[in-house]
This record gives C-alpha cells, structure tokens and sequence, in this order.
C-alpha cells in the first residue's frame, strides 16, 4: 500500500502537473517565424557599391538564410564573403547590423499572408546616402547541417 | 576542392583531436568519451571557426558536411545498436520496486521541472513554427536522458560496478534509456505528423513494428545465437546478417517517421543476450563505431553548436535556468527516490550524481531535435553545453558526495556478475 501511495505521489500527481501545464502553455505566443532560407533581389545596388566598398554582393539576387532563437536572428547572405547581420524580429519586422561592420544595416518587413512569405526592405549603411531596396520569398523552413542554419 | 581528399582530411583531424582531447581528460580523472565530445566542440565554430576562420572553413566547407554527417549517422546507427545490445533484463531481476520507483521518479522529476521551464523560455527561444506542446515535451525530455554507456564506465573505472550502489544505478540508468528512448520516439512522431490521422497510422506502424520485432524477428535471432553457440565463432555470413538485420530494422523506423537510431536501439534491445554472442559482436562493432565514427558525431555536433549564439546576459541567464532545472530535477529527484526506497542519503546522493550524467545520449537527442526543428539553434548550443557540464561534474561530485575509497570497508558486492561488454563502450 506504501508503494503504491509513494508511486501515486511522486509519478502520478507529476504526470497530472505536465498535463495542466501542457494546457496553460497553449496560450502562450511565440515570435513569428522568419527562420529558413531566403531568395531575395535588389535594386540599385551599384551606387550603393561604389559609395561603400565593403558591400561586395556581386550579382543582383543571392540566397539568405535566416538562424532564428526567438527574437534573435543571425542573417547570413550567401555573397563572396558570407556577409553575416546580428538583429532582432520586433513583430514582423527585422532590425539587423554587420556584424563586422555594424555602419551597414538592414531593415525588412515579412508578410506572412502571402503564399510563400515574402520580405520587403532595404540595406543601407550610415556612412553612405544611398540605400538598396531589397525583396525576397521564403524558400524553404527546414534547417541545414549547421546550427546556424 | 575535391570531396574525397577533404573528406580524408576532415576524418584525420577528428580523430587525432578526438583521442588527444579524450587523453587530456583521463588525465584529470574523466571519461575519454568526455575528452572527445570537447573535442568535437573545439572543432566548430565555436572555437576553430573563431579563432582561425579561414582555416575553419578551409577544413569543413559547407558542401562537405553532408557526407560528414552521413558517416556519423551510420556511426550512431552502430553505436545506438550497441548501446541496445548492452542492456540486459537480467540487471532488474530482484531489484523491482527500487528501480521502478527510482527510474520513474528520474525521469518524471526532470521532465515535469521541463515542462514548467518551458512556460518561461517557448516566447523567448522558440518561434510560432513549433507548438508549445511539442516545445515542452521536447525539453522535458531532454532534461531527462541518462546516458547508460558513459555511466556503466564511470561506475568501472570507479570499481563501483558490483556495489549496491553500482547494480542499481545500471539498472535504473536501462530503465531510464528504455523509456527515454520511448517518450523521444512519441515526441518525434508527434512532431512530424502532419494530422491527427497521420499521427494515428505512424502510431499503428509503430505499434506493428515493435509487435513483429519481439514476437517475429526476436524468434529468428535467438536462432542466430544458436547458430554461433553450434560453431563457437561469429562467421562473416552470420556478422552480415546481422548487420543487414541492423540496416532494416533502422530504415523501417526511418520510414516511419520516427528515427533510424531507433530501430538500431530495439534491434541491439531484443538481440539474445549470451554472454559470448554479445562480447563477440560488440568487439567485432567497437572500434568501428567508438574509435572512428563516433568523433566523427561529435565534431559534426559541434560544428551545429554555436557558442556565439550565447552572447548576452539575457542568453547566459537562459543557460543558467536550464542548468539548474536540468540537476535539481534529475540529481534532486533521483536522490529524493532512493532515498525513498531505503538508501542512506550518501548512496541516494551518489547515485542521483550518476543519473545527472547525460553525456552523448542527450547529443543524440538534442541533434534530433535540431534535425525536426523543434529546439533553436541558441537553444540547441545552450543545450549541449548543459550536456557537457553535466558529464563533466559527474566524476567530481560523486568523489565528494560518496568517497569511493570508503565503498569496500562499507557495502559488499552483491553477487551480480560484472558484464565486460557492458564497459566496452566509453
């Protein structure tokens, strides 16, 4: 009977506790998802180039992809020198510097209701007048070999 | 660059890393496995790919990586087969209700503390893409893994092994890996169904599928071990046939939906357990998969590992939580019930040490759950850390909580034969 009463004490009443918070934590809310891979364009890049010598994207379209931990993402352009941006998903906006060159930033807005989703924004850095717009579609969500995706 | 050379290469540099790094830590009293799965984590971004970026992506390009990670999957196929082989009923006969009890209570305590932590970190770490149901019964199964292997060596190397204290813990660490194992498989096959009806036909395909193994395939093996008893030697027709047996049994679980390692776990589980039949096959599979493949899973994880993910105060905080959760609700726990169930409080103590060890098992896990994109890279770093510190910590606080030199004047062995082919590993 001993057995039974420690058993019912320390097994059951833990089983009965992970499902009441299995129930609490639905209404619960997460950050939008941006995580994946991005296809995105651009346009004027080459004054953009010309005014910042350290943008080196060569070509007018490129793959991102997009580490998401909550709200913080680590953005990593596919170009020549693997540009990496640090940022945050305020919403479903994405705020993000270089990280080795934090004058250089980008700023973008998904739209969830499309099908697949799709980004809006710009690359711009302090130091020059001339931004980049960009725009891009989600590829894909599944995550690669690497942690960061 | 050509694929086979860098291929050549990459395995090289492991391997060297891998039993130089396990050396320096048997140096300091810890288990080679521990040394190598730091090893791995050397060889990542983490330290490598910051230290010499270029010579980092000069050795594992990202075009790479797929067949590194093939080989570390058969790797763990191998190895998982191995851990399956290892477990033997014959470690619960007499010891029921402590087990029983200890091995739930082990596994429930970290598990429901899981679950409540997730309440904290879901907004914080997750995003809409993962349910917080499939979140939380991710991390609460990750706070709960025990890995039996680099626990049934810790307990050889510390002469703990025909103890009380030592028989115990091998058999509530099997219970645990059983059921462990188990709760991932549900998880996983949660997390990959599409639809209830889709979740209910991998539930049927489970259900078959465990059914045929122990009810058909489980007659045939014991035939095998027949066959071996007759001739005295593992023929290589009898080793292929195991070996093709391996194969499908993981490709059905693949299939399915759940994990290949499964299957390799169930087959190695049901495999007959004579003594001579188990140490042959383990010493045909050992080295193959613990000397060569297995570094190769450890330095693949650690090029998913990202520290630098895990770079604020915030973040830090996170992987303190987590830390804390993680040995109050396995160490807590695990003494709590053995202390229960009648041991002294010095060997309930020494025994929820044991039981907080969570070593590679919680890799394996933790790199299904990046794999089905459950857990976030920052979560799934902050999580192999937790890994490794939890391992790291074992043999000095069980030096310190238990006193090993005082275990023969004070408990006698209790008869239980000590299994060599269960220390092969690690």
């Amino acid at each position: 009977m001993k057995v039974i009463l420690q058993y019912f004490m320390m097994i059951g009443l833990s089983i009965l506790g992970i499902l009441g918070i299995l129930q609490l934590g639905k209404s619960l809310e997460a950050p939008a998802s941006v995580g994946g891979v991005w296809s995105v364009q651009w346009a004027d890049l080459a004054p953009a180039i010309s005014a910042c010598p350290s943008i080196a994207f060569g070509a007018e379209s490129a793959e991102l992809t997009v580490s998401q931990s909550g709200k913080e993402l680590l953005i990593t352009f596919r170009d020549a020198n693997h540009t990496t941006f640090l940022g945050r998903l305020q919403g479903l906006t994405i705020e993000a510097r270089a990280k080795h060159n934090p004058d250089l930033y980008l700023q973008a807005t998904v739209d969830r209701q499309a099908e697949p989703d799709q980004l809006q924004g710009r690359l711009a850095s302090s130091q020059c007048a001339s931004a980049t717009s960009l725009s891009g579609r989600r590829q894909g969500h599944l995550p690669s070999l690497t942690g960061e995706h | 660059m050509p694929q086979l050379p860098t291929l050549l290469v990459q395995i090289g540099v492991i391997l060297f890393s891998a039993r130089l790094v396990g050396w320096l830590f048997r140096k300091v009293h810890q288990p080679q496995v521990m040394g190598e799965m730091f090893a791995g984590l050397l060889l990542g971004p983490s330290l490598l790919g910051w230290v010499a970026p270029g010579a980092y992506a000069a050795l594992f390009p990202a075009d790479s990586l797929g067949y590194l990670n093939s080989l570390s999957q058969v790797g763990l196929i191998l190895f998982m087969f191995l851990v399956g082989l290892e477990l033997d009923p014959k470690i619960l006969r007499g010891r029921g209700h402590t087990t029983v009890l200890t091995s739930h209570v082990s596994i429930i305590a970290p598990f429901f503390l899981g679950a409540i932590l997730a309440l904290y970190l879901y907004p914080r770490l997750s995003d809409d893409s993962v349910t917080f149901t499939h979140f939380a019964l991710f991390l609460g199964t990750a706070m709960s893994i025990t890995a039996f292997p680099v626990l049934a060596r810790i307990l050889t190397e510390r002469k703990l092994l025909n103890t009380h204290l030592g028989t115990v813990a091998i058999a509530v660490a099997a219970v645990d890996d059983v059921t462990g194992w188990f709760i991932l498989a549900l998880v996983v096959l949660l997390v990959r169904s599409d639809n209830t009806s889709s979740m209910w036909l991998m539930l049927g395909g489970l259900g078959l599928y465990v059914l045929v193994m122990l009810l058909g395939v489980r007659r045939f093996l014991s035939r095998l071990e027949a066959m071996y008893e007759k001739r005295g030697l593992l023929t290589q027709n009898l080793m292929a046939l195991v070996l093709l047996l391996l194969l499908a049994s993981s490709w059905v679980t693949e299939e399915l939906g759940i994990h290949a390692l499964f299957g390799a776990f169930l087959i190695g589980a049901i495999m007959p357990k004579h003594p001579g039949f188990v140490h042959t096959l383990t010493e045909k599979l050992n080295d193959a998969a613990v000397v060569l493949l297995l570094p190769i899973f450890f330095a693949f994880t650690g090029i998913r590992t990202s520290l630098g993910l895990v770079n604020s105060a915030e973040m830090w905080f996170y992987f303190a939580l987590i830390i804390s959760v993680a040995i109050l609700g396995k160490f807590g726990g695990s003494t709590l019930a053995a202390r229960l169930t009648g041991m002294s409080w010095r060997e309930a103590g020494a025994l929820g040490t044991l039981m907080n060890t969570r070593g590679l098992m919680e890799l394996v896990l933790l790199n299904i759950g990046l794999d089905i994109g459950v857990i976030s890279p920052a979560l799934f770093a902050m999580l192999v850390l937790m890994a490794i510190v939890t391992t790291f910590m074992t043999s000095p606080v069980l030096e310190w909580i238990y006193f090993t030199r005082l275990v023969p004047r004070e408990y006698e062995p209790v008869g239980v034969e000590a299994d060599g082919s269960a220390t092969d590993l690690f």
